[in-house]
């Protein structure tokens, strides 16, 4: 099971107030995501602004997921992270090159996070299937099919949402 | 219905019919609710209020008439609505219109644009640079944008919480409503045109782009 973070606005952040507050923010993304990672995930590699997450189970990947979006607004709130976040998972068997992770599920993992808006968690629907025996109190929202860059089939979306914090439909 | 489709633009009209048809053929029987195109126009007739899944890579996607519940995903494809009772539309590059949603309404968006008309429902909207203009948002609305300009008309039933980096924000209230603002930004400017109150409640944070509460002249 694979997961991207990304730090949405990173770029122009960096850009307006220095390195050194882009680097602050970095480091509280971190700090939050190793907060919150269960013993059975770990974190893969920083990809600039963003992190690949390695995850045992499905249903803990969302689970996590879900706790890490609020971690994260919170932050905002309290001023720690001006920037938002948004996690793409994909449930597959990724291909392990030393302590990396690579192959065609991280590819889709990657193209997911970037159909993701900020403080969304989307998941493939082989996430959803793998995960869905042992969730509670999370509605998956169907986006569709959708068509990505370099993937032969369009890969079915769906949005994770606590149910305390389901919107109406879609 | 779901439909997907690479390049081919694809065009759905919700009309008063009880049947479905693609580029006039009728369509019916097993699979009868999955349509694939590829680099091909399609024009697709259903029933009005009719719930739509629409996926293409490049292809723009024109939604007429009333429909349903729609989800509409494109990498570079503009995006155009007419009247929904939902929508969650997402696209790279390509331009999103929205006429009128009963219900909730998400978009997002990398560099294009985002108009949308009128909101019954909540309106949550994030893009990275392109602009977002929401001219009549009646319930809760979330703008969140990087870098592109925010003009957002709130009715006085509405809540807004806006949040740009660089971007500046402007968000607008019928004249007479006295919303309780809370604007926060670290090197833009903050300014509220109307009286204090409490009628609505509006908050805006930004790291330098310029944050306003007006109302309507």
């Amino acid at each position: 099971m694979v997961a991207f973070t990304d730090l949405v606005g990173y770029t122009q952040y960096t850009a307006l107030r220095g390195d050194a507050e882009a680097l602050a923010l970095l480091n509280a993304q971190e700090r939050i995501v190793r907060e919150v990672l269960p013993g059975d995930a770990r974190v893969v590699k920083e990809l600039g602004d963003g992190l690949l997450l390695y995850f045992a189970a499905a249903a803990s990947a969302i689970g996590t997921g879900l706790v890490l979006q609020q971690r994260f607004e919170q932050a905002a709130e309290d001023g720690a992270l001006a920037l938002w976040v948004r996690i793409g998972m994909h449930w597959g068997r990724p291909s392990r090159r030393g302590d990396d992770l690579v192959g065609h599920d991280v590819n889709v993992a990657a193209r997911i996070v970037d159909v993701a808006a900020p403080g969304e968690l989307l998941c493939s629907h082989a996430t959803v299937a793998a995960a869905r025996p042992a969730v509670e109190a999370i509605d998956f929202v169907e986006l569709g099919p959708v068509v990505m860059k370099g993937i032969p089939e369009p890969i079915e979306l769906y949005r994770a949402e606590r149910v305390d914090q389901v919107s109406p439909a879609p | 219905m779901r439909i997907t489709s690479r390049s081919g633009r694809v065009r759905v009209v919700g009309e008063a019919r009880s049947d479905v048809t693609a580029d006039g053929v009728p369509v019916t029987g097993p699979g009868s609710a999955e349509l694939r195109g590829r680099s091909k126009k399609m024009e697709v007739r259903v029933p009005v209020g009719t719930d739509l899944v629409v996926g293409t890579a490049a292809g723009d996607v024109e939604l007429e008439g009333e429909l349903g519940d729609v989800g509409i995903t494109t990498a570079s494809g503009d995006i155009a609505v007419d009247r929904v009772a939902s929508l969650d539309a997402r696209t790279k590059s390509g331009r999103v219109e929205v006429g009128t949603s009963s219900g909730t309404v998400r978009v997002k968006t990398a560099s294009s644009s985002i108009r949308v008309e009128h909101v019954m429902g909540a309106v949550r909207v994030a893009s990275v640079s392109g602009t977002v203009t929401i001219l009549d948002a009646q319930g809760e609305a979330s703008v969140r944008t990087v870098s592109g300009t925010i003009e957002l008309a709130l009715s006085a039933t509405a809540t807004a919480l806006v949040e740009s980096v660089s971007g500046a924000v402007r968000v607008t209230v019928p004249a007479g409503v006295r919303p309780a603002a809370r604007l926060k930004t670290v090197s833009g400017k903050r300014r509220v045109e109307c009286d204090a109150g409490n009628d609505v409640e509006i908050t805006a944070r930004s790291v330098s782009g310029d944050l306003l509460v007006t109302a309507h002249p």
